[in-house]
């Protein structure tokens, strides 16, 4: 390090050469300084480099949807999947069916399952008298897989939904939870709790950033569908 | 040349994939909300694309025939049902499920595609796009409105969206889920149970399809109404009181038999058992309202309810206040005292009936009774001169016990004289008085067990009359103390 004396390049200063002199009394010539603050300035700016690296990488990474699961695990290849209509607890205007559609989207896009059709769902909770927020019990469950000619069954709530326009920005923020259950048994299988914000994909400056809610849960429903993939708990129909 | 583009585009219209697009949802306005600028700009792109799109006249035909009145789904008889009419081969449901006009603007939207055949989505798609989201160099080419945001929003879905549709599959779907109505959910021993079984599809032939219901073992034919157009199984309900399941087997012949669970059924003949606790003041082992009275109503084995109803009755049976509701039984009930007409009910012996209907039809109902007291305690006060002091007698003969009294004697001048509390009644005690023209004031306070309070100003007791005699204008007085009584303070 350069120490308590001055170090200027000879001939700064009318041509007096100052270096920096040690304890001992000697003094350190002029180039071995320069090599010295090259070297504290590579240190920094790895330094620099590592960390910003590290911010843009929890950006995109870090949280994971939370998968509990309630029956042993059977990697199975559905033969179809249903999924009810969603209930909303967030008080956003017709939130429960955005993310509905979302799903429906998703489960096409990822694998090629045989999805039950929205009309054919609503038809039939109309046939059972139920109202789409309701969750059926066990035996409507298994009459709704049995009627549709699923065997598996997804419910889900959405519980917070929100998208705040500031001047700086737009911040939405989406909290869902998704239930799978076994169309046979009617009983449930695995759960999945997740909650993101806009903020949580920004990578660096705007990018990355999320800026409606229908993005944030076309991307939250993406992860929560490759969390179950990776876990085994849905495997993909091959033709 | 020209006869030879003309014979081209004849072949490329014959070739051309049938597709029919429905109208757009459009989720940010609500229920049921359309979008027709969005679904006549699907419409032109897939033309342009080179599908022959179903003009927009016949869709809305197709579906004011049918009686569909939601956009943004169909069900699979319906599917089916326009590919017969209108000749399609896939069918595009769309729905816009958000539209922010204000800055920044902001559209998504999702697609499905559906093969008509077989009713099966092939495909689905959704693109978000918020202004925000594209930044350019000096922005250059960025979106300035709505307008250009839906522009993007769909070209990047025709993008996404599959160039060769997937072909029609060999098979046809014919048979869709078939209405199964079983009723009702909830019987008493001996009543009716239904089954109605209504098929998909139009072309269904009576003749050849033989539906019979599966109850316990026991097979019950189903007989076809053909006015009403569907099967119906009819059967008394019968046996112990539990659930019963019932499935419906479907025979086109030794090929095709079908099993289908249509749900169960649970007999009940037993009424629920009710119980009822009253939380209120308590006197004597009676509950007593003064102010509030908390009815819980519990049932001994808790199941689900169809309609309940509870009743204030006063002492002559006679309905004071009533209120009844459907499902269950809320947790609690709280009663202020008021009667229907909003007045307070009076003091006397008053019982709470609770009384419930299961879904079955079987009823139960429990009483209670209980009293209301909110009459003031009136403390008696009298006063006898003897000497140079003045005798003052305070007594209390209510029903209602006392939990407290006070009184002060003070002067003319505002100084207290003498300063007296307890709980119990009688209580005699004096003060000293030099003339008649002196000035003595009272004040008593007290409550009941109840919480029913008393406060009392006598100005002047050196001017009552002795022994409970009073003067004009002590009457006077006490009709206006009276009106300055507070019954809660």
């Amino acid at each position: 390090m350069v120490g308590g004396l001055l170090a200027r390049k000879p001939g700064e200063t009318g041509g007096k050469v100052f270096c920096r002199r040690t304890r001992d009394g000697e003094d350190v010539p002029w180039e071995k300084i320069m090599d010295e603050r090259k070297k504290v300035f590579c240190v920094i700016s790895g330094v620099t480099v590592f960390l910003w690296g590290m911010f843009a990488l929890a950006g995109c990474g870090g949280q994971k949807p939370y998968v509990q699961e309630f029956a042993p695990k059977t990697s199975h290849e559905p033969q179809g999947i249903a999924v009810l209509p969603f209930a909303d607890r967030s008080g956003y205007d017709q939130g429960a069916k955005i993310v509905y559609r979302l799903v429906l989207v998703e489960l096409v896009k990822q694998c090629n399952w045989r999805v039950a059709l929205e009309g054919d769902v609503f038809k039939i909770y109309r046939q059972m008298r139920l109202r789409p927020w309701d969750v059926p019990d066990v035996e409507q469950l298994r009459i709704i897989a049995v009627r549709l000619g699923v065997d598996t069954l997804i419910v889900g709530e959405v519980l917070e939904m929100d998208e705040k326009v500031t001047p700086s920005g737009v911040s939405p923020a989406l909290s869902i939870q998704v239930r799978v259950y076994d169309g046979k048994s009617g009983l449930l299988q695995w759960s999945s709790l997740y909650r993101r914000e806009g903020g949580d994909y920004q990578k660096m400056m705007h990018f990355g950033m999320v800026n409606t809610v229908s993005e944030l849960g076309k991307k939250m429903v993406q992860e929560i569908l490759g969390v179950w993939k990776e876990k085994g708990l849905l495997s993909c129909v091959d033709s | 040349m020209l006869l030879l583009l003309v014979l081209l585009l004849v072949v490329e219209q014959a070739f051309a994939v049938q597709m029919a697009v429905m109208p757009v949802e459009d989720l940010s306005q609500g229920d049921n909300g359309l979008n027709p600028s969005m679904t006549n700009r699907l419409r032109e792109v897939l033309i342009r694309k080179g599908y022959t799109v179903v003009e927009e006249k016949r869709i809305i035909d197709f579906m004011a025939k049918k009686r569909i009145r939601r956009v943004g789904s169909l069900d699979s008889n319906n599917i089916l049902r326009l590919r017969q009419e209108l000749g399609i081969e896939y069918l595009l449901l769309g729905s816009v499920n958000q539209l922010r006009d204000k800055e920044p603007a902001a559209l998504g939207i999702s697609l499905q595609i559906i093969r008509a055949n077989d009713a099966k989505m092939i495909w689905a798609g959704s693109v978000q796009l918020c202004r925000a989201d594209v930044r350019k160099f000096l922005g250059l080419a960025e979106p300035q409105n709505l307008s250009e945001v839906e522009d993007i929003v769909v070209v990047r879905a025709m993008e996404i969206m599959p160039h060769n549709l997937p072909a029609i599959s060999e098979a046809p779907k014919e048979n869709f889920t078939e209405e199964i109505h079983l009723s009702p959910e909830v019987v008493k021993p001996g009543e009716t149970m239904r089954c109605r079984i209504r098929f998909g599809e139009s072309n269904v032939k009576q003749a050849e399809v033989s539906v019979s219901v599966v109850v316990g073992g026991k097979v019950i034919e189903a007989v076809y109404l053909p006015q009403e157009k569907y099967f119906e199984a009819v059967w008394p309900a019968t046996g112990k009181d539990r659930r019963y399941p019932v499935s419906v087997s479907i025979n086109r012949g030794q090929q095709d038999r079908k099993n289908v669970f249509a749900g169960s059924f649970l007999v009940d003949g037993q009424p629920p058992e009710i119980t009822l606790a009253l939380r209120g003041q308590e006197m004597d082992g009676e509950v007593v309202l003064r102010r509030q009275l908390t009815i819980s109503a519990v049932l001994k084995e808790p199941e689900p309810l169809a309609s309940w109803n509870i009743s204030i009755l006063d002492g002559s049976e006679q309905v004071v206040k009533s209120e009844s509701g459907r499902g269950n039984l809320p947790g609690r009930f709280s009663w202020w005292g008021q009667r229907q007409d909003g007045m307070l009910a009076e003091d006397g012996l008053y019982s709470v009936r609770v009384e419930v209907w299961d879904r079955a039809g079987n009823n139960a109902g429990a009483t209670e009774k209980f009293r209301i007291v909110r009459k003031r305690p009136e403390l008696a006060i009298v006063t006898e001169k003897k000497g140079g002091e003045i005798q003052v007698d305070l007594n209390y003969d209510g029903k209602v016990p006392l939990a407290f009294w006070r009184v002060d004697l003070r002067s003319g001048s505002g100084a207290i004289l003498l300063e007296k509390n307890g709980e119990k009644l009688p209580v005699r005690f004096s003060v000293p008085f030099s003339n008649e023209n002196e000035k003595i004031s009272c004040r008593i306070y007290g409550q009941d067990v109840l919480g029913n309070k008393i406060r009392q100003v006598i100005e002047n007791i050196v001017s009552m009359k002795p022994r409970g005699e009073k003067t004009a204008e002590q009457d006077e007085e006490k009709s206006a103390e009276e009106n300055a009584w507070s019954v809660d303070f």
